[in-house]
């Protein structure tokens, strides 16, 4: 995949974490992840799966959903499950 | 006014929220203020604390308990789950809401889980809890059919055979978080309890005018002729459309007012009525009707005053797009619902469509159509009077005025929550709240029921009386639109001060009317009785009088006695 797709790849999923947060896209950092931003609690985790899992039609598997804690892991998860 | 609910739940239903808010939105017509939840593994304590009645702030309109089995009384999964400990717990539960909530209270069936009895094997295993889960569902529909006044059923087993089973469990979250819905599921119990919110603020329907060609029957009545039209429940599209007059009159006998309105030619629509034998509808059945070559929306106005019911009441049915679209512009308070292209889908379009969701039938509704066929007649009847006084002596006018008895306390409610216009401080009060008044001993409260020659009107007045030991206060005094006009409130208002416990009438009565949109009507009577202003905040005008300064007399024409 090239740089381009992953930097496509990135703002669309930042664009579901801040419609999910309901924050602006701004606000999301690159190192965002569940320990650095209050709004990142279990409820809007399961809420950011679901979104995620209708946005790209995938879907997570148990561990996948319990270690995709920070935007990076959230990247290349989407990413593997897109390209197999 | 705004929408205050509440979760008592032993689960994450949080995911909920989004969806409630979304069909809230376009199903009521007020927001949500407040949505909130009780703690996981405290149901009974929550229940118990913030049901404290004493605290007023925290006045639910709904209290939702929603309760799955995984954790319930011991764990689903447990070698020692028995179904007394569940019913026992869940009875615990019950009991407190009946006892502490001041509004209606939704309980909820529970699931199966269905992958054990699935298997191509002998079912009834010793872990197989599917028998028992219907057992107990079977306990909770019972419980809610019996203590209808409180409670109001959200059937998830239904629900979820709906969907199906794929969309309604989401094994993933459910063990990671508590939080075992996909969101079909959440979708459809979202859209439930918004239905519930809907009946409980009054937000229904009252009459369904109906258009009679490719709506009540199968092709052109003119063209097809009376035994040409498609009505034959063996037959299809016939057993669509006969469905279909089922349907209607199932919601005739739960109190709602069906018109036709159809372009044909009177006399042969009637004639296909008596003697199509596949007719499940009969002209008894529709309280008015205008089968003519009028235009449909004059036909509607004119259908509204007839009736004296507004038009955001209505509900317009026609296959016709030109017809439909027509009354959607011209008549938007209206709702208009267009014939579905696929007839097969008309037998269960219409109990979709969440326009008559009655919570509680009362009597006066079986009988609502016959009572408004009976004023026709009335009607028709005074012009041959010369003067009012003749007309309504010639009624035979019976009211009876007693205490309001147990069993009438649905028909109290409804009555508060649906009377806008002869309604002077227009106070809504549920039925649990009513049951509650009803046993206060500073509280009294009236019913009037009246018939005349042309038949009965049932009860159709309500007043309720506060008294103090300074003074007495009257809280509500309302009729039913029905019945304006015959003075029968000076009557009604007389008796009722007449049947006040003894000693009352040394006291002075207060008064107030509270002025709304719609009840203008009655913003004099104060006045006329020979009520005092006193003064005024807001929308309130205040009144007082001394017993023996009343200007009201019993009026002539109507007689006291038991019905």
């Amino acid at each position: 995949m090239t740089v381009d797709n992953n930097e496509h790849l990135k703002s669309q999923i930042k664009q579901i974490i801040a419609d999910t947060f309901e924050v602006d896209v701004k606000d999301i950092d690159d190192d965002i992840s569940a320990n650095n931003h209050d709004k990142w609690e279990s409820l809007n985790h399961i809420h950011l799966i679901l979104a995620l899992e209708e946005h790209f039609s995938i879907d997570f598997t148990d561990s996948e959903i319990m270690e995709m804690l920070d935007l990076q892991s959230m990247i290349e998860t989407v990413q593997n499950k897109l390209s197999s | 006014m705004m929408l205050k609910i509440l979760f008592l739940r032993n689960f994450t239903i949080e995911p909920i929220v989004p969806h409630l808010k979304k069909i809230g939105t376009e199903a009521l017509t007020e927001p949500f203020e407040e949505i909130s939840f009780g703690s996981y593994d405290t149901m009974v304590q929550d229940s118990l604390e913030l049901l404290n009645e004493s605290d007023s702030t925290q006045k639910y309109d709904l209290i939702i308990v929603s309760i799955i089995l995984d954790h319930f009384a011991g764990g689903i999964w447990s070698r020692d789950w028995n179904i007394e400990d569940i019913l026992a717990e869940l009875t615990r539960i019950y009991s407190i809401l009946a006892e502490r909530a001041s509004c209606k209270v939704v309980l909820n069936t529970f699931i199966p889980p269905h992958h054990i009895s699935l298997q191509p094997v002998y079912s009834g295993q010793l872990f197989d809890r599917t028998p028992a889960i219907r057992e107990i569902n079977q306990f909770i529909r019972s419980y809610v059919a019996k203590n209808r006044r409180g409670f109001v059923l959200a059937d998830w087993e239904y629900m979820s055979a709906k969907i199906g089973l794929s969309n309604t469990f989401e094994p993933r979250f459910r063990f990671m978080n508590k939080s075992p819905f996909k969101v079909p599921f959440l979708r459809e119990y979202a859209e439930f309890i918004c239905r519930t919110l809907k009946s409980l603020r009054g937000i229904i329907r009252k009459v369904l005018v109906v258009d009679g060609d490719n709506t009540l029957w199968g092709g052109i009545l003119g063209e097809d002729g009376t035994h040409g039209i498609k009505l034959d429940s063996y037959e299809y599209p016939g057993i669509c459309y006969s469905i279909f007059q089922y349907e209607l009159l199932t919601l005739k006998e739960k109190g709602v007012l069906l018109c036709l309105c159809s372009k044909n030619n009177e006399r042969d629509v009637w004639q296909a009525f008596m003697e199509n034998p596949y007719f499940v509808l009969k002209e008894s059945d529709f309280v008015s009707w205008r089968i003519n070559w009028t235009d449909k929306v004059e036909n509607l106005k004119d259908l509204s005053q007839e009736l004296n019911v507004g038009l955001d009441s209505f509900v317009f049915i026609d296959d016709n797009s030109f017809e439909c679209e027509r009354v959607r512009r011209a008549l938007p308070e209206v709702a208009v619902l267009q014939v579905p292209a696929n007839i097969s889908e008309l037998p269960e379009w219409i109990s979709n469509q969440g326009l008559f969701d009655f919570l509680n039938i009362t009597q006066e509704d079986t009988q609502r159509t016959e009572i408004y066929r009976a004023e026709k007649v009335r009607i028709a009847q005074q012009s041959i009077y010369e003067s009012e006084t003749d007309f309504l002596g010639s009624l035979n006018m019976i009211a009876d005025v007693h205490r309001l008895k147990d069993d009438e306390i649905e028909r109290a409610a409804q009555l508060t929550q649906r009377t806008n216009q002869f309604n002077l401080t227009t106070k809504r009060y549920s039925e649990t709240e009513i049951m509650r008044m009803l046993d206060k001993e500073d509280t009294v409260i009236f019913a009037l029921l009246l018939k005349d020659r042309f038949g009965t009107l049932g009860l159709t007045g309500l007043s309720i009386f506060n008294l103090s030991a300074l003074y007495v206060n009257i809280d509500s005094f309302l009729m039913s639109c029905r019945i304006i006009g015959r003075r029968i409130e000076d009557y009604f208002f007389l008796k009722c001060l007449e049947l006040l416990p003894s000693g009352w009438h040394q006291k002075p009565l207060y008064a107030r009317y509270r002025k709304t949109e719609k009840n203008q009507i009655v913003s004099n009577l104060w006045s006329r009785f020979g009520f005092q202003k006193t003064h005024s905040e807001g929308l309130d005008t205040f009144y007082q009088i001394q017993y023996q300064s009343l200007n009201v007399t019993y009026p002539q024409f109507i007689k006291g006695d038991t019905i």
